[in-house]
């Protein structure tokens, strides 16, 4: 089957392919930009330029010169306040740069080009994205909806601007990776907080109050919601809650104490809603109930949970992990490799798709290990 | 780097100035003005020589508004103490040519990127022209027109260079751009500035440029350059124009407005006029090249001869001084064709 454009897209930055220079210099549409923003402004310099005109058509040159270039020296506090954006935010650019030169004329020129608006054809012109593929990564991160992009995608990306970005590239990932609309970012402080930067450190650690709280505050709005909640609704709303306790404890982002209790009570939650699903089972609810005991250090639970959801069909590769660890942690090596030999062709098969987990490593030294 | 500018800039830089001072000359005979040839040919030239770096740099690399705020600045200034300070004439007329000049400076800036980015200039340039015969009429005089002039250059430019400032272009390496521009400027304004300078014949080298621009004009709307297709094309058209100018004779020295005696010059000026489009189609090959080094050095080559070429002939030789205005661009354009052909990738035919 032939792989879709996201995953070939994917790849394709990984190997650190060029992209060919029509995509590079794609167009996207422009904002228009608010105009609002300059209003003000224009209006202080429309009227400041006017007396110079006056000034100046009355033959005082002296006060013209004098109102002018007072008008000058006021450009570089306005500067700040400026539209970044958009035709309004050219203009003002424009104008700013060329006012001291041309004064009134210049005022004339904006005004003009305000009233005109931004030609069509350019419309759809934008220059080429960075040369710095981890730049045009960024842009492309940033500009992108969030919920559009896959969360693993994201965290990929940004991880890869944390190895290898300079600390200009690695705050602008952290900023994005802090956005509240892109929760699954969260992940990636944890990483930048190992960072040997001590400049990206210092920022990771200023942005974890907030998304520690951002993650509290979640858990906290489901609890008050699976209070009032029962039957079916209940169990979903129990279920939306131990994933935002599990996503919380394994944030790494939170107090030691505070995620192991995260971890028990969404435990709790987990076993409740396995023993809840019947003969069927909830392989969900029991892996991720063997996860939290594992990280709780209950190796006997975690490993009849983790069996059992192992055992339930869909096993994939991070609840074989986990039930790894957890019998490597048990010293049950025999058990251990009984499990590589029953999954072995899943865990070839995933190996040989160059598969880069952090469990990938040991998976492949168990199947050489067992082949022998 | 924006494809396609290098012809429109430079044609541009013998097209724009030479309509300008048309368009100075209409504005001032509509504001009944009598005399203010020399004074145009002054600012005209000066908003060249400082215009034109910013408006390569900002046409090649992108960057707009700081190059065109410096130049205009600049121009303003230098403007002001050349025509209130040297030349003595009163603010009324000194501030109106220095902000002419400065808005023909970012006026050039605008129309390369305008150029650039593929967006006609033309609704601006209508729109300033409109502004500026207003103001020239309604002002009147010597200063009307050229606030007139300042008017219309102004909103012209401004209405071309803000597209580019919207696109927001990453800029590059700023040196080259901005060296070739200066080059280039110099290569333009080199002959007339050495005659007027020197109380020389300004005229009788200024009018051949007519001759000329039929072909600047084919070199200005070439999206792409075959150098030598055109470049002989080019050669054949301009003869055909230098031979109708020839025929025509002494009819600007019958007008009055070349002198008899500075006829021969005029004629040899009109014949190295035809091979200035040549010149310009093999110079926006090398200008459209990444290194700057061969367009730099082929513009100074030209501007270098046009200043110099006359004075030492007129030592050396009197009886072959007027030929300098020949030779200067006939070496020039074969430099410039040598250059270009030491790069086979440029010289092959264009395949479309």
């Amino acid at each position: 089957m032939a792989a879709s454009p996201v995953v070939e897209r994917r790849r394709s930055q990984r190997r650190g392919a060029a992209r060919p220079a029509s995509e590079r210099r794609g167009v996207r549409a422009l904002r228009p930009g608010e105009a609002m923003g300059l209003a003000p402004l224009l209006v202080g310099l429309t009227l400041t330029q006017a007396v110079v005109a006056l000034l100046l058509g009355l033959g005082w040159w002296g006060a013209a010169l004098a109102l002018h270039l007072a008008c000058c020296l006021a450009l570089p506090l306005i500067r700040p306040i400026l539209p970044e954006e958009g035709w309004s935010g050219a203009v003002a650019r424009l104008l700013l740069a060329l006012l001291p030169g041309l004064g009134p004329l210049a005022v004339l020129g904006a005004l003009a080009a305000l009233a005109l608006g931004m030609p069509r054809r350019l419309r759809a012109a934008v220059p080429p994205l960075p040369e710095d593929p981890l730049d045009a990564r960024l842009e492309a991160l940033a500009t992108a909806r969030p919920g559009t992009l896959p969360d693993g995608l994201l965290l990929e990306s940004l991880a890869d601007v944390l190895r290898w970005g300079h600390a200009g590239q690695k705050a602008r990932a952290l900023d994005i990776a802090a956005d509240p609309a892109r929760p699954a970012g969260a992940a990636l402080l944890r990483l930048a907080l190992g960072d040997p930067d001590p400049a990206v450190r210092a920022r990771a650690e200023a942005l974890r109050p907030a998304v520690e709280q951002r993650l509290l505050d979640r858990a906290e709005v489901l609890h008050a919601a699976a209070r009032g909640a029962a039957g079916a609704e209940g169990l979903a709303t129990q279920r939306a809650l131990a994933r935002a306790l599990d996503r919380a404890a394994l944030s790494g982002l939170l107090e030691p104490a505070a995620a192991d209790a995260a971890r028990a009570e969404a435990a709790g939650l987990w076993q409740a809603l396995a023993e809840s699903a019947g003969p069927a089972g909830d392989a969900e609810a029991e892996a991720a109930l063997g996860r939290a005991l594992l990280a709780l250090g209950d190796l006997p639970a975690a490993r009849l949970a983790l069996d059992a959801a192992v055992m339930r069909g869909a096993a994939g590769e991070a609840r074989l992990a986990w039930l790894a660890e957890c019998l490597f942690r048990a010293r049950d090596f025999a058990a251990l490799e009984a499990l590589v030999q029953r999954w072995r062709p899943a865990l070839e098969h995933a190996s040989r798709r160059g598969a880069t987990g952090p469990e990938a490593g040991a998976w492949r030294l168990w199947l050489s290990a067992t082949q022998r | 780097m924006i494809q396609g500018a290098a012809g429109a800039l430079v044609a541009g830089a013998w097209l724009g100035p030479a309509l300008a001072m048309l368009v100075g000359l209409g504005l001032l005979r509509l504001a009944g003005a009598e005399e203010g040839f020399l004074l145009l040919l002054t600012l005209v030239g000066l908003s060249l020589l400082l215009g034109a770096p910013a408006a390569v740099l900002a046409a090649l690399r992108g960057v707009v508004a700081a190059p065109l705020g410096l130049a205009a600045g600049a121009t303003l200034l230098l403007g002001f103490l050349l025509f209130h300070l040297e030349e003595v004439m009163p603010v009324r007329q000194a501030l109106p040519a220095a902000v002419a000049a400065a808005a023909l400076a970012m006026l050039w800036g605008g129309l390369g990127v305008a150029a650039g980015l593929g967006l006609s200039p033309l609704p601006g340039i209508g729109a300033g022209l409109l502004l500026a015969g207003g103001l020239a009429f309604g002002l009147g005089g010597v200063a009307g027109a050229l606030w007139g002039l300042a008017a219309g250059a102004a909103l012209a430019g401004f209405l071309a260079a803000v597209p580019a400032a919207a696109a927001r272009i990453r800029p590059k390496a700023l040196a080259g751009p901005a060296a070739c521009g200066l080059a280039l400027a110099l290569a333009v304004v080199a002959a007339p500035l050495v005659a007027l300078l020197s109380g020389g014949p300004v005229m009788a080298l200024t009018l051949p440029l007519l001759v000329a621009l039929p072909g600047l004009v084919l070199v200005a709307l070439a999206r792409s350059l075959p150098p030598f297709g055109l470049a002989s094309g080019l050669l054949v058209v301009q003869a055909l124009a230098v031979a109708l100018g020839l025929l025509l004779g002494g009819a600007p020295a019958g007008a009055g407005i070349v002198m008899p005696e500075s006829l021969a010059l005029y004629q040899m000026a009109l014949i190295g006029a035809g091979f200035l489009p040549a010149f310009a189609a093999l110079q926006a090959v090398l200008l459209g090249r990444p290194a700057p080094g061969p367009a730099i050095l082929s513009a100074l080559l030209l501007a270098v001869l046009s200043a110099g070429l006359g004075p030492l002939l007129t030592l050396a030789a009197p009886e072959l001084a007027a030929h300098a205005a020949l030779v200067a661009p006939l070496l020039a354009t074969g430099f410039a064709f040598w250059l270009v052909l030491r790069d086979p990738e440029d010289a092959e035919e264009d395949p479309a």
